[in-house]
């Protein structure tokens, strides 16, 4: 498995999908995640839930921005861009989402 | 390879009263327990006796020969200090291997509990491994969900406290029983999703460190104490028991703290719905690594609806056996408000 260094870090092109490490289940509009991994408990909130979702099937991240975009209108873009790339970043290094 | 634990013939399976094998003769009995009834060839003086025409929902049988391991694949494991759990499962039966009580099978879809005869094995144990992990594996076959805990009724709801090993769970049933609340169930919770989420009646009985059994009132609601490695805390009086499964009011994740000069007694935090789903499925009475990723995946979600419909809170209680009754007190204010 692909995972994420600082030689080669995820881009907008990046196409990544969830891990079959895991299982998860939705909480309202959140999400919790259990990993195989390390067998611990992660809470998503609301936001990290829907790109939960969306890696659910692989997914460029500039794909996952742009439905973020339409899903929240009121996010700037580079701030939707920074933060999906953080959070994918750090699904990555928990091996619960993997590069395609 | 065939399944050859299925199945068990009559003529090797010897009734068994106690655990003693010179004790052979002892009847069958029939308890009424986790909301339905368990019949068994071993004596459960945890348990309240029902009538022996009661249709079983479990039926536990001794076997004197050895399992076999014929289809058996291992799925998970725990360990506990000296102590190891193994679960493996083949096509008809899943297998609960435990290194200090031996061999136990569940079979005909968690109806039949089957416990290999060893005779080293403590008779305490082999009760608690069948009343425990063993009916937890068979309720979660019926979609419920097992936590690790104790539950009593106040005013007809259920309050249930959840925790690890030492957080005061017993305790304080115990102590919320001998002011009035009645007991639910002690060390294996088990609750129906709902909604509404509903704890069923468990064990009626309490396992209680000795310091704590001699510490509490406890002659004014049962009359019966076993010691052991935990002091058996048993015959309790009919009223001091919830006799019926229980809509829950609350569930408390227990959160001792050291002993404050100024600060109460008890305080309580109310999880959001995520932390909520989390904290649950950390307290389900067999842990992920024993029942395997797919169980855990299911019980995740059998943990997400309960926590949609029930109020979980954090309880920070302080280690104070002078500030129990405080304790209580106010659990059963908060109770009672809402």
């Amino acid at each position: 498995m692909s995972t994420v260094s600082s030689k080669n870090p995820l881009t907008l092109d990046t196409t990544v999908v969830a891990s079959s490490q895991q299982v998860s289940c939705d909480v309202a509009t959140e999400a919790v995640l259990l990993s195989m991994h390390d067998g611990e408990y992660y809470g998503l909130n609301e936001v990290a839930a829907t790109i939960w979702r969306l890696v659910q099937r692989p997914r460029s991240i500039l794909e996952i921005r742009d439905a973020l975009l339409d899903e929240y209108s009121d996010i700037d873009v580079a701030e939707c861009e920074r933060a999906v790339l953080e959070f994918l970043t750090e699904m990555m290094a928990l091996q619960m989402v993997e590069r395609v | 390879m065939g399944n050859s634990v299925m199945p068990i013939s009559a003529s090797s399976v010897a009734p068994l009263g106690s655990l003693s094998a010179a004790d052979q003769r002892a009847p069958i009995r029939t308890y009424a327990a986790f909301g339905g009834f368990l019949r068994s060839e071993i004596e459960f003086p945890e348990l309240t006796p029902a009538a022996n025409e009661a249709t079983a929902n479990w039926t536990v049988v001794v076997e004197h020969s050895h399992p076999s391991w014929d289809g058996f694949v291992a799925i998970g494991e725990r360990k506990i200090r000296e102590e190891q759990y193994r679960l493996w499962r083949c096509p008809t039966a899943l297998r609960l291997e435990y290194s200090h009580a031996g061999t136990f099978d569940l079979l005909s879809e968690g109806r039949r509990i089957v416990w290999y005869h060893r005779p080293d094995a403590l008779p305490e144990l082999v009760r608690s491994i069948i009343i425990g992990p063993v009916i937890a594996l068979a309720l979660e076959l019926g979609g419920f969900l097992c936590l690790h805990g104790s539950a009593v009724t106040i005013e007809s709801t259920a309050i249930a406290f959840l925790g690890p090993k030492h957080y005061g769970k017993s305790t304080l049933a115990t102590a919320l029983t001998t002011a009035g609340a009645k007991l639910l169930g002690d060390d294996l919770l088990v609750v129906s999703p709902g909604p509404p989420a509903l704890v069923c009646p468990g064990v009626a009985s309490v396992r209680l460190w000795a310091d704590m059994a001699a510490a509490l009132p406890l002659d004014s609601v049962c009359n019966t104490r076993i010691p052991g490695v935990k002091t058996t805390v048993t015959g309790f009086a009919e009223a001091a028991l919830a006799a019926q499964p229980a809509v829950i009011d609350a569930i408390y994740v227990l959160s001792p703290v050291a002993r404050e000069a100024d600060g109460p007694a008890v305080r309580r935090a109310r999880l959001s719905r995520t932390d909520a789903t989390i904290a649950l499925a950390h307290q389900t009475k067999l842990p992920d690594s024993l029942v395997g990723f797919r169980a855990a995946g299911s019980q995740l979600a059998v943990a997400a609806a309960v926590a949609a419909s029930v109020p979980v809170w954090r309880l920070h209680t302080v280690r104070d056996v002078a500030r129990l009754g405080t304790t209580v007190r106010q659990i059963i204010e908060w109770t009672c408000q809402q």
